[in-house]
């Protein structure tokens, strides 16, 4: 193994795991999911560009992987519904909800919410906060349009604050 | 501007609205409180959440990375596969002779696979057989392991687990050995004239010879069973040499070298041998028999149906009913209830041949039939002209295209239907040498275990439907190969020249296209078809396996 390599696996394993974690929400699935994004890495890694930094890339195979896994589980082909009714399914716009989410001083309760979203809303949410992921690579990643990114997005924000308003709403 | 929506917001705010859009977006906010207030929300919702998202996932230590084999490591341990399949094929058909992986797919292709195979292994008893089946066996055991090695996550830090997929593959093995243990006499298990067994008697050992009388079933094996005196049940029979000489209250269902039946049989009678005598002596029911040489010999005679799949047929004895042959030669000297339908070679009626219905022949050519002076046939004869294999060498150009276009046809309708019905088989991967060579290795394995394993699972008789269903996806998967990559290799082309994904029915027409191409190119056709069959065939086992992994993970969580 190039020195070089093992390097980089100790300094981004953390972060690969992370977001293995966050996608497919199971610690023995991701810890397999991270080891088999290093080993890929490793096999590609004489085609890797080095102008690109190495986190980019390392995440962006280990968000493939961890996408198909959550594809053949949910055994679908689409990964997201259809675009169109969640457009329409979007409630209109509400600025006092904004709060709930950000009055919400735990992260944990907040990182739970994230874990019980579907899919389809969670892996953009972990792409997009945790991956570092633009809209147009989310999309790539998704195989949906770069819109579709943002109403998923949108979705699972309301989705988070209507969680976040439930779970205190028996505490008043 | 009215205000804009949430959805504008929050892209904004993501940086992911288009330059105008966003710098129109900005002037907006500027002057507007309202969606100042509601920007800086959203902001401080995205920093919220990539906080919770950071937060806990602490890693107490950092398992250590394991590299995959090296290509160099995969290279050996195929050639070390390569040339253990390559022992266990010492036989004296080459694999060629009768594996039907090349586009000569067809039931002449089975045909001649069991023709071949099946009394070979036999004629060489138990010993020769338990080598071939620990050499298969072994290196199934060892492409599991390389698979696991590269592929299951866990496994890769517990080579004890590794370790078991080993074992289990030789214990598949065992029973063959464990028949031999099993033979405490080794000599001669001998039911003496007068002696009567009120039940069924399974008998092994090296010779089994029923004199006296059993009620049950038996279930004989050894290098040589004979059957004198009465078996009240069902006979099944397993040895180099099975002789049928007494008689037989039900059925016979025996695997030999050489199975005669001489003795009268009430019930049907099924047989693989090389060779398959039946007769003299009466046959209750049906007859199917497989073999190299199959013949109803004079004197015998079988009440109902003949079935025979054989190269060399031979009635020569009255069959009450239908005749249906699948044969290179099928003679025919006898009468016949019924008609005669064959599918051969060649097909001859000799006198005093009377066949009291049609005779249907399907035979490459019009001169194939020969219906001698003193033969009869009550209804018509139908002479249909099958195309043979080769059938451009005969054909011409037009005939060979039509040929090709045929086989297009039915592959691509095929692959539609599969591509649309399973979609991940769209998404195979093949992009390194080593995931081609894993793909080659769990493909050759697979090609040879397969129909082993199948034809011991035959042999325990209940195994029968589950081996003739192995058999059957076997086969399916040797078709199926070519779809898998051709579409695989589509994708590839497309993506070359295009570089944008097209619909997946456009990329296996272009696949299979090359694919048709390829395996017709003189000289190297054959070898590219055995190549991309072995590929596709791995491609689709590893893709299966890691569909019920998957499966057994989602449902376990």
């Amino acid at each position: 193994m190039p020195a070089d390599f093992d390097d980089l696996y100790q300094s981004h394993y953390r972060r690969v795991f992370g977001l293995c974690l966050r996608l497919l929400g199971h610690r023995t699935q991701a810890e397999d999911a991270a080891q088999e994004t290093f080993v890929r890495a490793y096999r590609a890694f004489g085609r890797y560009d080095r102008s690109r930094p190495f986190a980019a890339w390392v995440l962006e195979i280990a968000s493939n992987h961890c996408v198909d896994l959550i594809r053949r589980r949910s055994r679908e082909d689409a990964l997201a519904g259809d675009p169109e009714a969640e457009l329409s399914a979007l409630p209109a716009d509400d600025a006092g909800a904004l709060g709930a989410l950000i009055s919400a001083e735990q992260g944990s309760a907040l990182r739970d919410a994230i874990d019980a979203l579907p899919d389809r809303y969670r892996v953009p949410i972990v792409l997009a906060y945790y991956g570092d992921a633009s809209y147009d690579d989310i999309a790539a990643r998704m195989d949906i349009t770069r819109n579709h990114v943002g109403v998923l997005l949108l979705r699972a924000r309301q989705r988070l604050r209507q969680a976040l308003t439930d779970q205190e709403a028996p505490d008043r | 501007m009215s205000c804009p929506p949430e959805l504008i917001l929050a892209q904004f705010v993501d940086r992911a609205l288009a330059e105008a859009d966003a710098a129109a977006t900005a002037d907006h906010v500027a002057g507007c409180d309202d969606c100042r207030v509601r920007v800086d929300g959203l902001r401080r919702e995205a920093s919220l959440l990539r906080e919770a998202l950071a937060g806990d996932v602490a890693v107490p230590v950092i398992p250590a990375f394991d590299p995959p084999l090296s290509t160099g490591a995969w290279t050996v341990a195929l050639l070390i596969t390569g040339a253990g399949a390559g022992l266990a094929s010492t036989v004296p058909v080459s694999l060629t002779d009768w594996l039907p992986w090349s586009s000569r797919f067809d039931i002449w292709a089975l045909g001649e696979l069991l023709l071949t195979l099946v009394p070979w292994l036999m004629q060489r008893g138990g010993a020769l057989m338990t080598i071939v089946i620990e050499v298969i066996a072994a290196l199934a055991a060892l492409g599991a392991l390389f698979w696991l090695a590269r592929r299951v996550g866990p496994w890769r830090r517990h080579p004890l687990l590794l370790a078991l997929p080993l074992l289990l593959a030789i214990g598949a093995a065992m029973p063959v050995q464990a028949l031999d243990l099993r033979r405490s006499d080794q000599g001669t298990i001998h039911v003496p004239a007068g002696e009567t067994i009120a039940d069924t008697l399974i008998a092994i050992g090296g010779s089994v010879e029923i004199d006296g009388d059993v009620e049950g079933d038996l279930i004989a094996a050894g290098e040589r069973v004979v059957v004198r005196g009465r078996v009240g049940g069902q006979v099944f029979a397993a040895a180099e040499t099975v002789a049928i000489e007494g008689v037989v209250g039900g059925g016979v269902i025996g695997a030999g070298g050489s199975l005669n039946i001489s003795g009268e049989v009430a019930g049907s009678v099924v047989g693989f041998a090389e060779t398959l005598q039946a007769g003299p002596g009466r046959i209750g029911r049906n007859l199917y028999g497989f073999g190299k040489t199959v013949q109803v010999a004079p004197g015998a005679g079988v009440a109902g149906n003949a079935v025979l799949f054989s190269r060399d047929a031979t009635v020569s004895a009255p069959i009450g009913a239908d005749v249906l042959g699948f044969a290179a030669e099928l003679d025919l000297g006898s009468t016949v209830g019924g008609g005669v339908t064959a599918y051969a070679g060649r097909v001859l009626l000799l006198a005093p041949a009377r066949v009291a219905r049609d005779v249907t022949a399907f035979v490459p050519g019009d001169d194939r039939v020969t219906v001698s002076p003193g033969a009869e046939i009550g209804g018509e004869l139908k002479v249909e002209i099958r195309a043979e294999e080769h059938a451009e060498e005969h054909d011409g150009v037009g005939g060979y295209v039509v040929l090709q276009l045929l086989r297009f046809t039915a592959a691509f309708l095929t692959g539609a239907v599969i591509l649309a019905l399973v979609p991940g088989l769209r998404r195979v991967q093949l992009d390194t040498v080593g995931q081609t060579l894993l793909s080659a290795g769990v493909g050759l394995v697979t090609l040879v275990a397969v129909p082993i394993l199948a034809l011991l699972t035959a042999l325990t008789l209940i195994g029968l439907p589950l081996a003739v269903m192995g058999l059957v996806l076997w086969l399916a998967g040797l078709y199926l190969a070519k779809v898998v990559v051709g579409h695989y290799l589509g994708a590839r082309i497309l993506a070359a020249v295009s570089g944008e994904p097209k619909h997946f029915l456009v990329t296996l027409a272009v696949g299979l296209a090359v694919v048709i191409v390829a395996v017709n190119v003189p000289f190297i056709g054959g070898v590219a078809s055995f190549l991309l069959t072995v590929v596709g065939l791995g491609l689709l086992v590893l893709f299966l396996w890691g569909a019920v992994r998957d499966r057994n993970r989602a449902t376990a969580i």
